[in-house]
């Protein structure tokens, strides 16, 4: 059946996408500009919480140079939301977090439209603000004045006999964690420039979303337009990791504007502006309780995840619904744990909606397994790696269905476990650290085997919570050059690369034929966008299925001219060849050309033209993808830093399409985690001023924070999906919170309850720590 | 309200001659003026490093830049590093897996052919360099190595 000599699916192939990056003529948002654009900049809350006493927009609008500007009284629209009180586009009465807008201005450039923002007198009369979870939870008070509760989301599993396990249990392992509000801050800031189609009341849009599709469905009811009227295209998008999957509010106002003034409108996020309007994530509280049998069965686990939606909550998804919906899922992990419960509150909170983070609720999900787990070896006195050999799924119990409600599929989790020891060399570890101290060194080691849902599928009857399938057109053209419209689309995945390779396989033809198109409404079939993991196992499942179809059809067609069975054509290298019959062959050109220009001479009946659109649907409720994670971290008590000695990761992530891209986003992954551990938080002041404005105050990962080389090993269980993909773009940092964090654990000797473990706490941690590591019930 | 000033430079050899608000950044002269968006405005605070371009040969965070200031010198940009083919060390960058989304991508290849074209008797370190960027993508290992293969192929004076 297939297709090539060499296949690409599994090779290293450089991207597709690469040449005109490296040329400078990748083009993001901020490169577009039609003529006549009008640019936004918007006014914005300087304060967390409070009553607008007044608005003073007339000087402003008396300055000829300002070609429009507009308030609340002008847009008195509410965004679509989930929960909770209505999200005003432009803030009414009253504003509820740092950088809510609250009017905007359009000036002919962004330095004058800036002038004329800053001109624009706001009075507001402050309002107690709320930051933390649980002073939200107390519900004492109000983060929107007058509504009675803070708490827009319950979702409870916790029974009785989780209760009654733990109370019998040998040993109960309660702590409380706590994650601080970080931002995905993506290098490329989001961005609007919203053109009205010069006929109708159609508009195109123009944004870095994750979710085409989702976003001109929502801002087309919106505007009362039919979703055909309303474009939205994202060029180059210049990283998301989750951010920009949300509906923002400059969306939908630089839409309206733009048909209003029947001018092109642009706005471009500045990164201080990326601080206070970018929707955050985490900031989440979890108390856990676990417990073990004499033998060290894990025969418990129950979770109060508290997570914040921020002043609204967000659409399509909060990060109150996705941080507790994902945590819950994923809490269990890759373990055979006896009962579990969780109890989910989402909460409100005076400071910028949250939304989506790569893995989400996985991070912090993982951690916390893992820490109970290697808590519950020093209290029972049994080694870490043999508490979880105790544990783990093995491949015998599979399918396994978790109490998190997936289903395993895999049986490579010890598998995973030991091979992860064994390249971090966990079996000497003992005397390295010990060797390592008496110099005055603090090292330590972590490991967090972990199970990621990935690729989510049917859900249940609320069809908001996700889109189950993904799509892609596979045509070939008369010349035989082929196109893919692939429904997912790019923030840096390489997908145009991704589902290149997978086609080529299925037609026989070269990858340098195939241009994959994404990212346009207009163009590409209906699609839920890249997120989750998804987009490599549902976009690729539907890309190799359109190919197959079209490649079928190229081999009826070969077959009717040479004469042959279509069971003995085979494809590759451009060629249709009978099989047996050396001399019997086609070009594909050949037969695409017929196929378009000489229909007459098709099979009787056959349908002119090569090309075939398949929505792939996942009929389950999630995908799984697992594996272990194995960090050597070193601590320095003068300075407080950190360093990252060695890292491993050992994956079972499915069929890999491109072994080098599939790293690239493990590295990318657990670089995140390096930042979610020991750099990463928005800080907010008690009274909910914003602290951290900057990249100077908000540090990122670089260069020499990360492990110079890290270790990948991949394990390839082929999903049940066309292709075989499970989905690997969060692995690596649903997995690198709990190794880094459990490495510092082990370094110091602390029980780690909170991230990110920033140099004050570190130097404090390891000063304290007095020469010797600490064991058992003697940790603090 | 705002002072114009006349600025007289040439960016990848061609010259540019224009008149600009003073307050003009340097990003913005090339970017808006000139249409030259490979560069791109990650912070604009001096972070992140991938607005970098090259200013008489030398790398310059072109947001912390006024366009008046680089009155007389001589710009280069990413949209100069390639003739028909990539040049040496785009090809690196790609064979390395170097980039994903590409956005910091273009200051990161500025920074690299500066260290390139250092003095043969510079030390060149390469993880330094790149710590002053910030990519949000790769974990950066792929950047580091490809820099560092394109540094053992040869370093070449600025043209």
């Amino acid at each position: 059946m297939t297709s090539r000599s060499t296949p690409l699916v599994g090779a290293r192939l450089a991207r597709l996408e690469d040449e005109r990056l490296l040329r400078g003529r990748g083009r993001f948002v901020a490169d577009l500009e039609p003529a006549h654009t009008a640019h936004a900049a918007f006014v914005r809350s300087p304060v967390p919480h409070g009553r607008i006493l007044d608005l003073a927009l007339d000087a402003v609008r008396d300055d000829p140079r300002a070609i429009a500007v507009l308030s609340h009284s002008d847009l008195p629209h509410e965004l679509p939301n989930g929960a909770g009180p209505g999200q005003p586009l432009l803030a009414g009465k009253e504003v509820t977090y740092v950088g809510q807008p609250v009017a905007v201005v359009l000036a002919s450039s962004r330095y004058v439209a800036e002038d004329l923002a800053e001109q624009v007198s706001l009075d507001i009369e402050p309002l107690k603000a709320v930051t933390g979870v649980e002073e939200s939870l107390r519900d004492e008070t109000p983060v929107h004045a007058g509504e009675s509760t803070n708490v827009v989301l319950v979702n409870d599993s916790w029974a009785a006999e989780l209760d009654e396990v733990i109370a019998s249990a040998h040993l109960v392992v309660e702590a409380d964690y706590q994650t601080e509000r970080q931002s995905a801050m993506p290098m490329e800031t989001r961005g609007v420039l919203a053109v009205p189609d010069p006929v109708g009341a159609g508009l195109t849009i123009h944004t870095g979303t994750q979710m085409p599709h989702i976003l001109r469905d929502e801002i087309a009811s919106f505007l009362k337009l039919p979703p055909t009227a309303v474009r939205i295209v994202a060029p180059d998008v210049g990283g998301a990791f989750g951010v920009k999957l949300a509906v923002y509010p400059e969306e939908f106002v630089a839409a309206i504007v733009a048909r209003r003034l029947q001018q092109p409108v642009k706005w471009i996020c500045d990164r201080y502006e990326a601080f206070t309007s970018d929707y955050q994530c985490r900031g989440a509280r979890y108390r856990a309780v676990a417990s073990f049998d004499r033998d060290g069965n894990w025969t418990g686990l129950g979770v109060e995840l508290t997570c914040p939606a921020g002043a609204f909550f967000a659409v399509p998804w909060s990060g109150a619904l996705v941080e507790t919906f994902i945590g819950s899922t994923s809490l269990p992990g890759p373990y055979r744990i006896g009962r579990y419960g969780y109890r989910c509150r989402g909460v409100l909170t005076n400071t910028t909606p949250t939304c989506a983070y790569r893995a989400t609720g996985g991070p912090a999900a993982t951690w916390i397994t893992e820490s109970l787990i290697d808590r519950a070896a020093r209290r029972l006195g049994i080694d870490r790696a043999e508490l979880r050999r105790r544990n783990l799924i093995t491949a015998s119990e599979i399918p396994f269905a978790t109490h998190g409600g997936l289903e395993i599929d895999t049986g490579t989790h010890l598998e995973a476990l030991e091979t992860a020891l064994d390249h971090v060399g966990f079996h000497d570890w003992e005397d390295r650290r010990a060797a390592a101290a008496s110099e005055g060194r603090h090292i330590g080691l972590g490991i967090a085997s972990y199970v990621a849902p990935t690729a989510a599928g049917v859900m249940g009857p609320d069809p908001s919570v996700a889109i189950p399938f993904d799509s892609a057109t596979v045509r070939v053209e008369p010349s035989g050059d082929v196109t893919i419209l692939a429904g997912v689309s790019s923030q840096g995945q390489g997908l145009e690369t991704t589902l290149a390779q997978i086609a080529a396989d299925e037609l026989g033809v070269d990858v340098s034929r195939i241009t994959v198109r994404a990212g346009d409404t207009l163009t590409c079939p209906y699609s839920g966008g890249t997120h989750g993991s998804r987009a490599g196992v549902l976009g690729g499942a539907a890309t190799k299925s359109a190919a197959a179809a079209v490649s079928a059809k190229m081999r009826d067609i070969a077959a009717h001219l040479l004469e042959a069975d279509p069971g003995d054509i085979d494809l590759a290298d451009g060629r249709a060849t009978v099989r047996g019959v050396p001399a019997a062959a086609i070009t594909l050109d050949e037969i695409a050309m017929r196929a378009h220009l000489q229909a007459q001479s098709l099979p009787t009946g056959m349908e002119p033209g090569l090309e075939s659109t398949n929505r792939y649907l996942n009929h389950r409720y999630y995908t799984t993808a697992n594996g272990c994670h194995a960090a050597v971290v070193e601590l320095f008590e003068a300075t407080g830093a950190f360093r990252v000695l060695d890292y491993v990761v050992v994956q079972d992530g499915g069929v890999i399409i491109n072994p080098s891209i599939v790293e690239g986003q493990v590295r990318g992954g657990v670089a995140q985690g390096v930042g979610s551990v020991f750099l990463e938080a928005v800080d907010y002041d008690h009274q909910g001023g914003l602290l951290t404005s900057s990249l100077i105050h908000y540090l990122l990962p670089r260069e020499s924070d990360v492990v110079p080389r890290m270790r990948i090993v991949h394990i390839q269980s082929p999903s049940e999906h066309p292709g075989g993909m499970r989905g690997i773009g969060e692995a690596g940092l649903h997995a690198a919170v709990a190794a880094l964090a459990n490495a510092v654990e082990d370094a110091t000797g602390h029980e780690i309850d909170q991230v990110p473990v920033r140099p004050e706490r570190i130097a404090d941690l390891v000063s304290a720590q007095s020469g010797h590591h600490l064991l058992g019930e003697q940790l603090e | 309200m705002n002072a114009t000033v006349e600025v007289e430079l040439t960016i990848n050899e061609a010259p540019v001659d224009t008149r600009v608000d003073s307050r003009t950044t340097l990003a913005d002269l090339i970017r808006d003026v000139c249409g030259l968006v490979g560069t791109k405005l990650g912070c604009e605070h001096g972070v992140c490093g991938s607005c970098t371009i090259l200013v008489d040969d030398l790398p310059v965070r072109s947001c912390l830049m006024l366009a008046a200031s680089a009155q007389g010198s001589s710009i280069r940009t990413v949209e100069g590093l390639a003739g028909d083919d990539l040049s040496d060390l785009q090809c690196s960058f790609r064979d390395h897996h170097a980039l994903q989304c590409g956005f910091c991508t273009p200051g990161l290849l500025m920074t690299a052919q500066a260290l390139l074209e250092a003095p043969e008797d510079e030390e060149i370190d390469v993880r330094d360099a790149v710590s002053g960027h910030i990519c949000r993508c790769t974990g950066y290992e792929t950047i580091t190595a490809a820099i560092e293969a394109s540094v053992r192929a040869g370093r070449r004076p600025a043209p």
